[in-house]
């Protein structure tokens, strides 16, 4: 173990000559089954002692081919699948759909206007689900470099939520709550209640979590200039969401392309500053994540101060949904990241084609480069700052 | 979003690339953009990129044209279809329509958005890659080869990204049969006649 400083030269994969060490590369498949690797992702490490030399992801263990089932379903049928995606977030991932064919629909001339009651509950909704993906991402995050509470603090929280969930929908895990054109039903009004509450409560939550792990030591100096990700390769590699407003760039599609009702929000985009090492680096992505969480609760208040008392949950649709020739690329921030779906009609009740682009797929690329010359256990606090969920990345 | 002038695009990709690089200017679409050659790709790429700050890229998608019905009622023809009974409907005649790969591409400070397209034919399906002007189309592109069977040339690292590697067929063309067996096991999905009647391993690739 005295060895472990010395000097490596890559070269000649040797230490320096005071204190020859013999080392060679090896290579070693972490996952599938890994605990930090957040479901069946399979990295293929070359490493020289504890540096990590390459990854090459291997994924596709949970690719159930959703865009060829999206060819043989109906545009309502296939609002179940995208549940399956991001199950951490399945609300977010209705949204995003409903929202493309609504965008489609509208670019062919047969739009339907969302009722405006429909789109408040869809921001509180999504918002809360928001919090519930963002507070998984919190809790594991801590789990993958070795604090257990915080874990068992945000289950907490996020149990009060999926109860929510439970109230308006039935459904704890898979929803299928939105619908093309509105939702499927109205909130209750003692699962409102139950969320007037949850926002009065959760920001002295947060501060609990702060005081619990954000200002943490050990896990300051475990998370702070580890795994950076700049501005330049977020762009290259399509970094989105939290990984990418981490690196300091103020871009969220609420702000930046309002979709639904966002413009009538007063919310923040909170971006890495670099406060304990590095602009981009893992501590900046979890605190981005806290920071959204705040500002979520935020834009909930305000939904619910501006709604009205009642009104209608579905706008006037066919009974049987047949879209003319045509295509869109329609994009909505999901806690992930951008999610996007382009989908080609031609005329019929199924889609041509539909193609999903996956936030975690793109930040999951980047670990090619951001986890060479890591040791490591920085790859595993690396791999869990990006938040990925394989459901979604295989599709 | 803010306006895209796609004129002036048009003029700088026929200024500075040799030969005759737009096949046409999607200038109606609701998401207006160009059909461009497909051997071409890089270097429309690179101009995009450079002159009109284009940095980036949002998804790269393939479709396969077959079947598609050009007067809009929907009914494209379903190919490789199995009879309740387990039985394979023969396919009269062989797919013919050509593939296409579409890239969105946005420029993050103006926020305007383009579509690339491309088409290929199907006996010939090759299109120059992008992965070196924006290296998040190297999985992009290896997803497509993956699930359409688009080479894409220049490519540094085209393998499949979602399949196992030794997997049989690209699943998203209209014509796709599935397999019905990988390493001796029988897929779901199929009824069991077929399974029998066809006798495929997908696995060693024979």
């Amino acid at each position: 173990m005295t060895d472990m400083h010395v000097k490596y030269d890559p070269a000649t994969r040797k230490g320096d000559e005071a204190k020859p060490i013999k080392s060679e590369l090896l290579h070693i498949n972490m996952g599938p089954q890994h605990p930090s690797t957040h479901g069946v992702l399979r990295l293929f490490i070359t490493t020289d002692g504890e540096v990590v030399h390459s990854v090459t992801p291997y994924i596709g263990y949970l690719h159930r081919c959703a865009e060829k089932i999206a060819e043989g379903n109906t545009y309502h049928q296939y609002t179940i699948y995208t549940d399956r995606m991001d199950y951490l977030a399945a609300m977010n991932c209705n949204w995003g759909w409903c929202y493309a064919v609504e965008q489609l629909m509208e670019s062919v001339g047969a739009g339907v206007e969302v009722p405006e009651y429909a789109e408040y509950v869809r921001v509180i909704i999504g918002e809360l689900n928001r919090i519930a993906s963002h507070l998984i991402a919190f809790g594991t995050y801590g789990l993958d470099i070795g604090a257990l509470t915080p874990f068992f603090y945000a289950l907490r929280e996020r149990e009060a939520i999926l109860n929510i969930f439970e109230k308006v929908c039935g459904a704890r895990l898979m929803y299928s709550y939105y619908d093309i054109g509105g939702v499927k039903w109205d909130i209750p009004p003692d699962a409102l209640e139950e969320i007037e509450l949850f926002v009065k409560l959760f920001p002295k939550k947060l501060d609990e979590y702060n005081a619990l792990l954000t200002g943490n030591k050990i896990f300051v100096e475990r998370t702070a200039d580890v795994g950076v990700v700049d501005e330049e390769t977020c762009l290259a590699y399509g970094c989105t969401g939290p990984v990418l407003r981490a690196a300091g760039v103020k871009w969220d599609l609420r702000k930046d392309e309002p979709y639904s009702i966002y413009d009538r929000f007063d919310f923040e985009v909170p971006v890495g500053t670099g406060a304990m090492g590095t602009v981009g680096d893992c501590w900046d992505r979890y605190w981005v994540r806290m920071e959204e969480m705040a500002q979520s609760t935020r834009i909930i208040e305000q939904a619910l101060a501006q709604m009205p008392r009642e009104g209608e949950v579905m706008a006037d649709m066919p009974r049987k949904l047949k879209i003319p020739t045509g295509e869109i690329f329609a994009r909505t921030e999901c806690p992930k990241g951008e999610m996007g779906f382009w989908i080609v009609s031609d005329g019929g009740g199924e889609p041509f084609r539909v193609k999903t682009r996956s936030p975690a797929l793109h930040n999951l690329h980047v670990i090619e480069k951001v986890g060479e010359g890591q040791m490591i256990s920085d790859l595993c606090a690396t791999i869990g700052s990006l938040d990925l969920v394989l459901g979604e990345i295989d599709r | 979003m803010s306006a895209l002038d796609l004129n002036a695009i048009e003029e700088t990709l026929r200024a500075e690339i040799e030969g005759d690089v737009i096949v046409s200017v999607d200038a109606d679409a609701a998401q207006p953009g160009f059909t461009v050659a497909a051997e071409r790709m890089t270097e429309v790429a690179l101009v995009l990129r450079d002159s009109f700050g284009f940095d980036r890229l949002l998804n790269v998608a393939g479709i396969d044209h077959e079947g598609f019905d050009d007067k809009g009622k929907g009914k494209h023809r379903k190919i490789a279809q199995y009879a309740e009974d387990g039985t394979v409907e023969p396919v009269t005649d062989p797919a013919t329509a050509d593939f296409g790969v579409a890239y969105h591409v946005q420029n993050l400070s103006t926020k305007a958005m383009i579509v690339l397209k491309v088409r290929v034919p199907r006996d010939d399906a090759k299109v120059a890659t992008v992965s070196s002007v924006w290296p998040t189309a190297n999985w992009g592109e290896r997803e497509t080869y993956d699930m359409y069977g688009i080479e894409f040339t220049g490519h540094p690292d085209l393998r499949r990204l979602l399949l196992p590697e030794d997997w049989v067929g690209h699943p998203l063309r209209k014509d796709y049969e599935m397999p019905a067996r990988y390493h001796d096991v029988p897929l779901e999905g199929l009824p069991l006649a077929v399974r029998e009647a066809q006798q495929i391993d997908g696995g060693d690739g024979e």
